[in-house]
This record gives structure tokens, C-alpha cells and sequence, in this order.
């Protein structure tokens, strides 16, 4: 498995540090949430996303949502940090962001009143509003990480470069 | 098979042990307790094949919510269900949940705790916004058929908030966040919807396993 070859004809826009530092940041924040609602009980978890009151999430369904969906924040995280699918991670980041987001502003624009998003579980309780705010952020941090994250400081360099000793030269 | 292939699957391995290694760091390996109160807090036989454990907060409206639902529960079941409550007043939010919690001590253990409970939830408004809410509670403790004076002396008593305590830190133990947290035979339903949604068909299961 290689990394995205660059093309070279195109300039690079973002250069690879900040492609580094935003994978380490996305995925500790992916790593910090995922991991406080997993270690917690997911009944705990499922009771928030009760709260948002979703009209495609039945009851029953719940707490299957609440069991995986921290365990996929980790995995994310860990990915991004690790700088490993660094590009996919950076994806799926975006993804679950988005659905954050979509989550998020349908509670507020139908007027729940939640005094917290329940996004890092017991750890901290950013509200609705602090939660908007910052999914989008992460979500801009998420598209420098695909661009730019695994060039520098990531698995995902250090097996290309195996890949490439171990090919036989001519 | 080629290096890099070889490195991948190494990493993703290591990966995959620091990420659980790190969940169950933060979760701790608690044992789990036999549900254990003052047995005036506690109501159905010893051996019912169901046990029902509550952490509540008597200001807690959720927990007041959910009370109908213990109720058609503990009648509906009857002798199969064993009902344990416990205390878990969350003071930060709820600055009289402590003291009802004391007072509701005290009525324990003059035999009085289930119907000084019940006026509790039942009547949760009249003494969480009376002008004086600690004497809105000892009206009830009459209403209930103590002695008011008696109930305010024993709440000062320190092995009474050592009572809560134990509770407080068996919940915080169990990763409480909420109330009414509820675990039946060890299973836990957080809320009212979760109760009557899955915590029903849960003891319908367990008794249909003991059969």
C-alpha cells in the first residue's frame, strides 16, 4: 500500500507541516471523544443522542449507535495521529464532522434545549452553539490533513519507504 | 510478503492495542457490587430473580418523571422484582437534593423512608420552590408522620451523610453521570424513555431465562 502519489505539476498549497499539525490535532480531538465515551457506560451515551431526538433513530437502535460510533472516533483518531490511511482517516474525519454539524444545527434550529452537545462525554460540555463552532473548524483542519498530512511524521511515509527499498532495482 | 505490506499490518496492530489499552485505562476494572443499601431503602424479597437499582436525586425532575414508571414496574412484577434506591444527589445542580436526601435518611430509619419518598416526588415543586425549602422538607416529614425536630436533629448526624457518601462514590464508581440511572440485575437504563423502552423488555427477558 502506497501513499497518493503528488503530482507534481501542481503547486503545493499547503505545505506539510501545517498538513501535520492539523492531523494531530483533528485526531487528538477525535481520540479525546472517542475515548471518554467509550470508556464511559454507553447508556450514558445513548441517553445524549436521545436527547437530539433524530427522527431516523429508533429507540431500539440507540444504543448500537452509542456502543460503535465512539469506537470509530478512535479509530479516526488514532489514524490521524499515527499519521496510518492518513488520507481515508482525514475523510472519514470529515464525514463524521459533517455529520456533527447536520446533528447539531438540527437541535438548535428546532429548539432543544440541551445544555450540552454530549460531543466528549463526561470529559468536558461544550454547548450546542461552542460545538458549531468548533466541528467546522475541525472540519477545515480535516481537508489541510488530507492534502497535506502524510507527508511528514506519519506510518503511512515510513511503509512507503519500505515499499520502496524493498523493490528491485535495476 | 514485501516490507511495507509488513510495517502496515505491524502498525496497525500496535495501533489497535494502544487505542483499546488506552479505553479500558480510563474505564478502570472496577469490580462489580452486589446491589447493597440500608435495607429501609430497599423493597420486594431478598431473592426476586430481578433486581432494580436506582441512583437518584430527590430535586431531580427527571427522576420525579420517571417515578410513575418504578411504580407500574413494582406492581406490575411484584414479588419478582427487588427494588434498591439509592442516593446520588447532584448538589452542583440541584443545592436542596442534599438535604432531602439527609432528611430522607433520617425517615428511614425511624421506618418512615418509602412514604417520605413518595411525598417527595410527588409534591417535588412545593418544597423545591418554597420560600425555605429545608422547612418545606420537614412539613413533610410530618406529613409522612415524623417528628420534624427529631428529622432535623438526625440529619446533622455524620454517619448520615456518610450514608450518602458511600452512594455517591459507589455511583461515581459505576460512571453515573445521570439520574435516575438505573440497573437491573447489573444492565443499565439511563433516563425514563430508556427504562420503559428497554428496561421492560430486559426484565420480561430475565424472567423468561429463569423460568
Amino acid at each position: 500500500m502506497t501513499p497518493p502519489v503528488r503530482n507534481k505539476s501542481l503547486p503545493d498549497a499547503v505545505p506539510a507541516w501545517m498538513g501535520v499539525l492539523s492531523r494531530l490535532a483533528v485526531g487528538a480531538v477525535f481520540i479525546t471523544a472517542g475515548t471518554m465515551k467509550a470508556a464511559a457506560p454507553s447508556a450514558e451515551f445513548a441517553l445524549i443522542i436521545q436527547y437530539y431526538h433524530l427522527p431516523f433513530l429508533s429507540l431500539s437502535a440507540i444504543p448500537s449507535v452509542a456502543a460503535f460510533l465512539p469506537w470509530i472516533e478512535i479509530a479516526v483518531g488514532w489514524c490521524l495521529v499515527a499519521g496510518y490511511f492518513t488520507r481515508q482517516a482525514a475523510v472519514g474525519a470529515g464525514l463524521l464532522l459533517l455529520a456533527f454539524i447536520c446533528a447539531l444545527a438540527s437541535v438548535k434550529l428546532r429548539g432543544i434545549p440541551l445544555p450540552s452537545c454530549g460531543c466528549f462525554g463526561g470529559a468536558f460540555h461544550p454547548t450546542i452553539a461552542e460545538g458549531l463552532v468548533l466541528d467546522p473548524f475541525l472540519c477545515g483542519l480535516s481537508f489541510l490533513a488530507y492534502r497535506a498530512g502524510w507527508r511528514s511524521f506519519s506510518l503511512d511515509q515510513w511503509c512507503a519507504r519500505a515499499s520502496q527499498g524493498s523493490q528491485p532495482r535495476i | 510478503m514485501p516490507q511495507g505490506v509488513r510495517r502496515r499490518l505491524a502498525s496497525g496492530v500496535v495501533l489497535a492495542a494502544v487505542a483499546v489499552a488506552v479505553v479500558y485505562a480510563v474505564r478502570g476494572f472496577g469490580p462489580q457490587s452486589p446491589e447493597k443499601a440500608p435495607a429501609f431503602r430497599e423493597k420486594g424479597p431478598a431473592n426476586a430473580p430481578v433486581v432494580i437499582a436506582e441512583f437518584s436525586d430527590f430535586e431531580c425532575p427527571a427522576c420525579r418523571a420517571a417515578e410513575p414508571t418504578v411504580r407500574q414496574i413494582l406492581s406490575l412484577y411484584g414479588s419478582r422484582v427487588r427494588f434498591v434506591f439509592k442516593q446520588f444527589p447532584l448538589e452542583k445542580i440541584h443545592p436542596w437534593a442534599l438535604q432531602a436526601a439527609l432528611d430522607a435518611e433520617c425517615a428511614g430509619r425511624e421506618g418512615k423512608f418509602w412514604p417520605f419518598h413518595d411525598l417527595l416526588y410527588d409534591h417535588q415543586d412545593d418544597w423545591v420552590y418554597a420560600k425555605s425549602p429545608k422547612d418545606a422538607l420537614l412539613s413533610f416529614a410530618r406529613k409522612a408522620g415524623l417528628d420534624p425536630a427529631k428529622v432535623k436533629a438526625c440529619a446533622e448526624e455524620p454517619g448520615i451523610l456518610a450514608s450518602i457518601n458511600a452512594d455517591i462514590a459507589e455511583g461515581n464508581r459505576r460512571w453515573v453521570g445521570a439520574t435516575p440511572t438505573f440497573f437491573i440485575n447489573g444492565k443499565r437504563f439511563v433516563g425514563m424513555e430508556q427504562l420503559a423502552g428497554l428496561g421492560v423488555p430486559w426484565i420480561d427477558r430475565i424472567l423468561k431465562e429463569k423460568k
